[in-house]
């Protein structure tokens, strides 16, 4: 008995033509305004995904570059390089240079400080 | 009607014949070679390899494998085929460069070029085939160094025969010839068997063995009696049969053992040769004499280098290592410190009497021994025009600080085919390296007498 009286009395329902066409102007209304806004915002940021491609291309020529330019920096860098470099302009190894041991006489002795008998002050004043 | 479907049923011909060829297309793509985008990830993904000191020796580029340092270290390197490793480094330690994970050796580039840059002056000059150089950290076992002549660029590994591309300090065996002697007198001289100053009976030639005994001979003009100091100092065959006469088989075929030799260098994941001590009931008098001048057996380089590294650790055996963070390999005592130290000394006399100017810098610490062997071919016995020459020595700094173990050999050179000739300059050129970037000051000479007697 109680759950019959929860059923909603659908004599008392409004479905008259007039009613009707109304609820479906309104919702039609309401999609059109939908719809718009959503063409409407497509229209505005049309360009953001090609700019983010863009620029997502853009970083992977980047990182490329950056990688490349590391790799050209240590193979410049190489010790062999350098070794080679290094011979090639006349330079040698400390090693095997030639050594010679002499002997060195000790610097002179600066002269003997006057010494002073006087003392000076100097006060300024503020 | 007949009309439209005839013409219905080529449009599905044709369409199926487009379907089957795309079939055909992607099965051809799987079967020559894998999609190029798989590829490029593959690759990308990689870990890099790197040296100690952190310099790149190998990375992924844009899809690409390149190993900036070029033929720097390239045989220990390998290279990379389309998707994995397929020699040296890049092979054994595939499964965790792929997995991304970076891989770090204990080579130091400067020391590896140092060892690279010597054997590509030295080894065409004598007109040899190839050559290899282990530099090893005295204490830790690390293996600074590890070259191998002819160079190898693994960027444009297949212009390369896989002669070029062998890892030959790791790989090649040889005969190490009179090298051995400093190890087997350091034996000795730990058995007390014999001491520096001992004097022994030493004609250029003699029998050794009784029935299916031979003779040896020496090569190098000598007194007709040597201390054992000087056997080294002329590298006298006669007298190492002399010195090991109380050596029991056992124990000195043990030691050469313990000095790493007919084992593996217990380099984890990386290939090496063990070579080959004969086993003991093949050891009978003419045996324990060769053995004793370094014929009839065999090892490698990085074994040579880490058994003269015993010598230089204080008599302690530390396996090489070559990737930083693996757990070290084993250690063992061989030798007495106080032995070890004996042997030095003698080695550096060596350097100081017999090739001063070859192996040795005016006012540094350096020690070894040279050897020259004829190489081996197998049932016929020995070339009588192809050698192996080769070094080990001892860098020290300060003196009698050792610091730095090094092993050279080259083979097949036809012009100064001795070890002093050949391998000694290569040690030295690598020693002097060394020392120089480590900003060593030479020892000043002792000062004259009538200097001394001035006032």
């Amino acid at each position: 008995m109680t759950a019959w009286r929860r059923l909603p009395d659908f004599s008392r329902l409004d479905v008259s033509v007039a009613t009707w066409r109304a609820r479906a102007v309104r919702y039609l209304a309401i999609y059109l305004a939908l719809a718009l806004l959503l063409v409407g915002a497509r229209a505005l940021t049309q360009d953001v995904r090609p700019t983010l491609r863009a620029a997502q291309d853009r970083e992977a020529a980047l990182t490329t570059e950056r990688d490349e330019l590391e790799l050209q920096v240590q193979t410049l860098m190489g010790s062999a390089r350098v070794r080679d470099w290094a011979f090639a302009n006349g330079m040698r190894r400390f090693a095997g240079s030639n050594t010679t041991a002499g002997r060195f006489g000790g610097v002179p002795l600066p002269p003997p400080l006057v010494p002073r008998t006087t003392l000076e002050v100097q006060t300024q004043w503020k | 009607m007949e009309v439209k479907i005839q013409t219905r049923s080529r449009w599905m011909q044709l369409i199926a014949l487009v379907l089957f060829m795309t079939l055909v297309w992607a099965y051809a793509q799987l079967e020559w070679g894998v999609p190029q985008g798989v590829k490029r990830s593959v690759v990308q993904s990689r870990g890099p390899i790197v040296a100690r000191d952190g310099t790149v020796l190998a990375r992924s580029v844009d899809g690409e494998r390149v190993y900036p340092q070029g033929a720097l270290a390239g045989q220990v390197l390998g290279m990379m085929g389309a998707t994995e490793g397929l020699e040296g480094l890049e092979a054994a330690y595939n499964r965790s460069l792929e997995a991304g994970q970076p891989l770090r050796l204990t080579l130091d580039p400067a020391t590896q070029s140092a060892a690279e840059a010597a054997l590509a002056r030295y080894v065409p000059e004598h007109e040899a085939q190839y050559g290899s150089v282990v530099v090893l950290e005295t204490r830790t076992g690390r293996i600074l160094a590890a070259a191998s002549y002819p160079p190898f660029d693994p960027n444009r590994w297949r212009v390369y025969s896989p002669e070029t591309r062998r890892n030959r300090p790791f790989l090649d065996v040889y005969e190490p010839g009179s090298t051995i002697k400093a190890l087997v007198v350091a034996a000795a001289l730990n058995e007390g068997l014999t001491t520096p100053n001992t004097v022994y009976d030493t004609p250029m030639r003699r029998y050794v063995g009784e029935r299916w005994g031979s003779t040896i001979g020496d090569s190098v003009d000598h007194p007709e009696r040597l201390t054992t100091q000087q056997i080294l100092r002329y590298s006298s065959n006669v007298g190492m049969s002399h010195i090991v006469e109380r050596f029991e088989p056992e124990r000195m075929r043990d030691y050469l053992s313990d000095y790493g030799f007919g084992d593996y260098a217990e380099l984890p994941t990386v290939t090496s040769s063990t070579g080959r001590l004969q086993p003991l009931r093949n050891w009978n008098d003419l045996v324990r004499a060769t053995n004793a001048f370094g014929q009839g057996m065999s090892g490698t380089t990085l074994q040579l280098a880490a058994a003269y590294n015993v010598m230089a650790n204080d008599g302690r055996y530390v396996a090489p290592r070559l990737v930083e963070g693996e757990p070290a390999g084993e250690r063992r005592d061989v030798l007495r410190p106080a032995t070890a130290r004996t042997i030095r000394t003698m080695l550096r006399e060596v350097v100081k009497e017999a090739i001063p100017t070859q192996a040795g810098l005016e006012g540094f610490d350096l020690m070894g021994k040279t050897g020259t062997s004829q190489v081996s071919l197998g049932a016929q016995g020995y070339s009588s025009s192809l050698y192996d020459s080769t070094f080990a020595g001892i860098v020290s700094y300060p003196s009698d600080t050792p610091r730095v173990t090094i092993a050279v050999m080259a083979h097949g050179a036809k012009r100064g085919h001795h070890g002093s000739q050949l391998a000694a300059p290569i040690y030295r050129d690598i020693a002097s390296d060394i020392l120089s970037r480590w900003g060593a000051a030479p020892t000043p000479p002792p000062p004259e007498k009538d200097e001394e007697a001035k006032p």
